[in-house]
């Protein structure tokens, strides 16, 4: 099929500029300036708004591209481990730990996890600590946000515009909206920007099966006759065997709700039966999505065989459907990417005002506040940016080792923090985050280590964290 | 309530029973890729649509009574 990269390009830019007005007009109509509106929206978000803008944030370049690779180049194997994640392992932290996180956030005025564990551990240094870890866990999921745009870019905008120009412009925009409207522009444009990836995904995928596919029968049939090793487990690489499966899924997972751009959402809703009903709203969006992306493994694995897996689903509609599909399956890809970037890049402005300006400098002004959260998000987005130009790997890899340091930095902590636990200490926290978020790293990061016995790297981060922060709790438990 | 509370026992056992079952060694046991249910291999419809739908669904319903009960003040 004949691809027009000014068709394709054209959409793209309509999207933009839409986004832009939604974002705009979001900060004219509904915010009011303040600080608390900047970070929470005045914890006054709806049921609708605040569900899409959690969902879109959750789902990003990872959910569109990064996931749609893993079961391109892992099969099934890769889909058990992550929507069974999903579905059992997130769906019980948003029901068990979501209502406790919004209840002591209204109770004690917390944003971040760094409020939390400043009140329940009454040390600051530790609340400096977490604040610092998690923004250095969670930037690389900021950089394979823009990654997966310069992807869409390569691939839909062809050589109409620069990729370099596509990338700033993209930038441009995400930072225009948080940095004018905060929370409630992030709020609004997530919305639009949920449901265009649910429509895009979903209904793509299903249109692929069935057109390419010859329907749902099909299509097994013919791949069980042209790689079966996708539809069982361990996957064709022989990495995500059982062991790996299911370490992989707790090690990963167990950070959904730590992540900051989870956390500060979790405060806006305006009542705790919102919060609790994500434990199946989430999983239930996500599987919809990854219906839609299963589809498209199903109709065109056998079609391109040998893609990079980031590139396999837009290569898929490049090669066989009008560039107008492509288009529409780009700008709701964009809308996974900025919607999760620009929450991202939100969340970790608000970590550093909350977490460290208004620490250390409680008296200063709110607008000078509100001038450093806006200079940080645009500094955090250039530097992501920047850094997303080098080669990064898998967009799901760098993710998910993201989340697994996340979860070794400060998950036992939380658990312990929101059940408000009488044995630690705050010695015994440190010590674990610091021993959790090294061990973490050292699997997960450093070159030509590799974790053993076939168990996922940051499970091992996850458990050093818990054995040292006991240990070293029940050592100093008199002394506290 | 007493109901409330036997219900989400119950649905607690069946939200671990599915995991067990999802996971290892159900999972294991389910791997056949012979045996077909509307078209698809019965492990890719279990893996990929019954398995989590179900874990969603008892989510669903742990939520509505855990919310029920707040809003009678219990």
């Amino acid at each position: 099929m004949a691809f027009d990269p000014v068709v394709s390009t054209s959409i793209i830019i309509a999207y933009l500029l839409f986004i832009l007005l939604v974002g705009i007009l979001a900060w004219r109509l509904e915010s009011t300036g303040s600080l608390e509106d900047y970070f929470l929206a005045e914890r006054n978000i709806g049921n609708i708004v605040g569900f899409f803008s959690m969902a879109a944030t959750l789902f990003s370049a990872v959910s569109l591209i990064g996931f749609v690779g893993y079961w391109y180049k892992f099969g099934l194997s890769a889909y058990m481990a992550i929507i069974g994640a999903y579905t059992i392992v997130v769906a019980a932290l948003y029901y068990y730990l979501g209502p406790k996180v919004w209840k002591e956030g209204r109770k004690l005025n917390q944003v971040t996890p760094s409020d939390l564990f400043r009140d329940y551990f009454e040390s600051s240094l530790y609340g400096y600590i977490v604040a610092f870890s998690l923004i250095f866990a969670i930037f690389p999921y900021l950089v394979v946000q823009f990654k997966g745009v310069q992807i869409i870019l390569e691939i839909a905008m062809g050589p109409v515009i620069p990729v370099s120009w596509g990338l700033i412009a993209i930038a441009g925009a995400i930072s225009a909206y948080t940095l004018l409207g905060g929370m409630p522009s992030v709020a609004w444009t997530d919305l639009f920007q949920g449901i265009l990836l649910l429509g895009g995904t979903l209904i793509g995928g299903v249109f692929l099966v069935l057109t390419l596919g010859g329907g749902y029968e099909n299509a097994f049939t013919s791949l069980l006759n042209t790689k079966p090793e996708i539809l069982s487990i361990p996957d064709p690489t022989g990495v995500w065997d059982w062991t790996f499966i299911m370490t992989f899924t707790f090690g990963v997972f167990l950070s959904s709700i730590i992540r900051p751009q989870s956390w500060i959402r979790l405060h806006y809703f305006k009542e705790k039966a919102n919060v609790r009903n994500l434990s199946w709203k989430i999983p239930a969006f996500l599987l919809l999505i990854q219906f839609g992306g299963f589809s498209a493994v199903l109709a065109g694995s056998a079609l391109i065989p040998n893609a990079n897996p980031d590139h396999f689903l837009l290569l898929l509609y490049k090669n066989n459907f009008h560039t107008v599909f492509l288009g529409l399956i780009a700008s709701a890809g964009l809308a996974a990417m900025m919607s999760t970037a620009g929450s991202l890049s939100h969340s970790i402005s608000v970590f550093i005002l909350n977490d460290f300006v208004q620490k250390l400098k409680p008296n200063w002004r709110e607008k000078r506040n509100l001038s450093i959260a806006r200079v940080s998000s645009v500094s955090i987005i250039i530097l992501a940016l920047w850094i997303s130009t080098y080669d990064v790997g898998l967009i799901a890899d760098l993710a998910t080792a993201s989340g697994a340091i996340a979860a070794s930095v400060c998950f036992p902590q939380v658990v312990t923090a929101l059940q408000g636990t009488s044995w630690p200490t705050y010695e015994g926290a440190i010590a674990g985050t610091i021993i959790g978020g090294s061990v973490a790293i050292l699997f997960l990061v450093v070159p030509y280590v590799s974790a053993p016995f076939g168990i996922y790297g940051g499970l091992y981060g996850l458990v050093a964290n818990t054995v040292v922060f006991i240990g070293v709790s029940y050592l100093t438990l008199n002394r506290a | 309530m007493v109901e409330d509370s036997r219900s989400q026992r119950i649905l607690n056992g069946l939200i671990i029973l599915l995991g067990l079952l999802y996971f290892w060694p159900g999972g294991f046991f389910l791997q056949d890729l012979q045996f077909r249910v509307l078209g698809w291999p019965f492990f890719a419809l279990w893996v990929v649509a019954i398995g989590p739908m179900t874990a969603i669904f008892l989510f669903y319903l742990k939520s509505r009574i855990k919310n029920r009960s707040e809003q009678n003040g219990v």
